[in-house]
């Protein structure tokens, strides 16, 4: 094997171009699909009201943003089904909180009404989780799916404890609105207006604030 | 490239004067030297400039990103990704293959930015090690469609932080990292770019070496020493089957001996081995690293004679370090380190000496 500083070798122009095409075809689809695969989530997903909770935020290399806890997240404490590994996929079932008289169960109406408040309530708890996607879901219950993390065991009740991240966790906010924001997460202000997939994929669509949508995204 | 000039100018003018060169020969092959420096000094700028430009873009459409729409935002992302494509297509249609590979890498280290760029557009915070692979294997695509070493280097680099990540957030060895790995490495042979291959051993060190201290819990460094010294089997017995590949066989083996040498380290030192089986494992180092030494004078591997010498040194310290005052009297462990020297010399004397006559022979 010879040293072969530069490596592109033996390839004709014509052949060149055609590869050029291709690297940009291909690059450029990977980047479409992701943003079509979003767009058609906050489109076509079921929209659910959550509250928001206050966590300390902390990432490395993303700009600004507000880190967003909820009410089903949990500290660490969240039953897993057994056998489940840091990293595994899990689905959570979510149901209004019975503290909330309205939580009459009808799906797909916790929209604001026309005066900007809310008609439902917003807390939602975990029921249970599971591995798979629940075949069965009872009126006004919605699935997640997320990632299970901070897995641990208890021993003596044999039972694996952890934290499950849906992938809404995160929200960026134009430049100089983020300490605003955060201090209204703190204050318990805040709503996220989630968009949920047929798999129970979540994105967050809006921010809601004392019931008015605040921060929403244009698709494109 | 100087050290290189040089030796060449040492040996024409030895060839010249043995009369093995005539005058004109060593002209012609001083001017063909020449001529390539020239070469590399325009490759040399014209990826600098190119690099230069990309960062001058980069930047205009950083201090413009608050002002913009989202479809502004995408289009530019967009145009920054073919922009850099074009140009390393448009670059190696003229051969200026130093820069067309400048910026194939940039093509694909801006369709990284991108990735990041619109996830967080659209708020997308799922799994993110998903996310490198996604970039990993645009630039592997890129790499093997340019045939662009320096872009598969790329994707060879996302492949290892994409398996660094996904290890770190479950405690286990991820397997899944041999798959892109090989695809990498299969794309490094094939461009018969010798850099890369030597990432990709260093990678794949890299992850035998992480298996010991992951495995089911870790301290598994025995299988890790096994697995080295079998890579060196290999490697010596390759050498002998196919010798045309001999230039493999001394990387192989460079890796092997780093491989062998880690597993025994951790084996002495993270393990908490008795005080007998640290003394055998301590002489099998040191063993080890004499072998290296001899390998590497005997054979010119000059990567075997520095691991050899760089390993016995540490071994050396790393005993010291945890016998001091315990184990055995510090006199009584210079004595043996220098004995262990001192028989290195020896041997380094002999070598030099036999190769010597060798030569007054030959």
């Amino acid at each position: 094997m010879s040293y072969n500083p530069t490596a592109n070798v033996g390839i004709s122009r014509r052949n060149l171009w055609i590869a050029v095409g291709l690297v940009i075809a291909l690059q450029s689809a990977a980047l479409i699909w992701m943003i079509v695969d979003r767009v058609m989530l906050l489109r076509s997903g079921k929209e659910v009201t959550v509250e928001v909770v206050p966590v300390d935020p902390r990432d490395i290399f993303r700009g600004e943003y507000v880190v967003l806890g909820y009410s089903f997240t949990g500290t660490g404490d969240t039953v897993m089904p057994a056998g489940t590994k840091r990293g595994d996929r899990v689905y959570s079932v979510l149901r209004r909180s019975r503290d909330e008289p309205k939580a009459d169960g009808a799906p797909n109406v916790d929209a604001p009404s026309p005066n900007g408040g809310q008609t439902q309530g917003s807390k939602w708890v975990l029921v249970s989780v599971a591995r798979s996607y629940p075949d069965k879901i009872e009126p006004g219950e919605t699935v997640l799916s997320g990632i299970a993390s901070d897995i641990w065991r208890n021993a003596e009740k044999a039972i694996d404890y952890g934290r499950i991240r849906y992938g809404i966790e995160t929200y960026f906010v134009p430049e100089g609105k983020g300490r605003a924001l955060e201090e209204m997460v703190r204050d318990k202000k805040i709503e996220a207006v989630l968009a949920v997939g047929a798999t129970g994929q979540a994105a967050i669509k809006a921010l809601m604030i004392d019931g008015k949508r605040v921060h929403e995204e244009p698709l494109f | 490239m100087w050290s290189h000039k040089s030796r060449v100018e040492r040996d024409l003018t030895r060839w010249q004067d043995a009369g093995w060169v005539t005058a004109e020969g060593a002209g012609a092959i001083r001017a063909e030297l020449e001529s390539t420096r020239g070469a590399k000094v325009a490759t040399v700028l014209s990826m600098l400039a190119a690099v230069l430009l990309g960062f001058a873009v980069m930047s205009f459409v950083a201090a413009n990103w608050q002002d913009m729409s989202k479809l502004l935002r995408l289009a530019s992302l967009f145009t920054l990704l073919v922009g850099a494509t074009v140009a390393a297509g448009a670059f190696f249609a003229r051969g200026m293959d130093g820069a067309g590979h400048a910026c194939a890498l940039l093509g694909s280290a801006i369709f990284g930015a991108n990735i990041m760029l619109i996830s967080q557009m659209y708020n997308m915070d799922g799994n993110a090690p998903d996310a490198v692979l996604l970039w990993a294997a645009g630039a592997l695509v890129s790499g093997l469609l340019l045939r662009s070493g320096p872009t598969l280097a790329l994707a060879m680099v996302l492949v290892c932080f994409w398996a660094g990540w996904e290890t770190s957030q479950r405690d286990e060895v991820f397997w899944p990292f041999l798959i892109p790995w090989a695809l990498v490495s299969a794309g490094f042979y094939w461009l018969k770019w010798r850099p890369g291959l030597h990432l990709s051993g260093l990678a794949l060190s890299g992850f035998i070496v992480f298996f010991g201290f992951i495995w089911h819990g870790g301290h598994h460094h025995a299988a890790v020493t096994a697995c080295g010294l079998a890579l060196l089997a290999i490697s010596v017995l390759g050498d002998r089957i196919i010798p045309a590949l001999s230039d493999l066989w001394a990387a192989v083996l460079s890796y092997a001996l780093a491989i062998t040498y880690i597993g025994l380290m951790a084996l002495q030192y993270d393990d908490n081995p008795t005080v007998t089986v640290y003394v055998a494992l301590a002489l099998a180092t040191l063993g080890l690293t004499l072998a290296a030494v001899w390998w590497g004078l005997t054979f010119n591997n000059s990567g075997a004679l520095w691991l050899g010498h760089i390993g016995f040194s540490i071994e050396i310290l790393s005993v010291y370090q945890k016998t001091v005052g315990s184990l055995i009297d510090t006199s009584l462990f210079f004595l043996v380190a220098s004995l262990l020297v001192a028989a290195l010399a020896f041997m380094a004397y002999r070598l030099n000496e036999r190769r010597q006559t060798v030569e007054a022979l030959s």
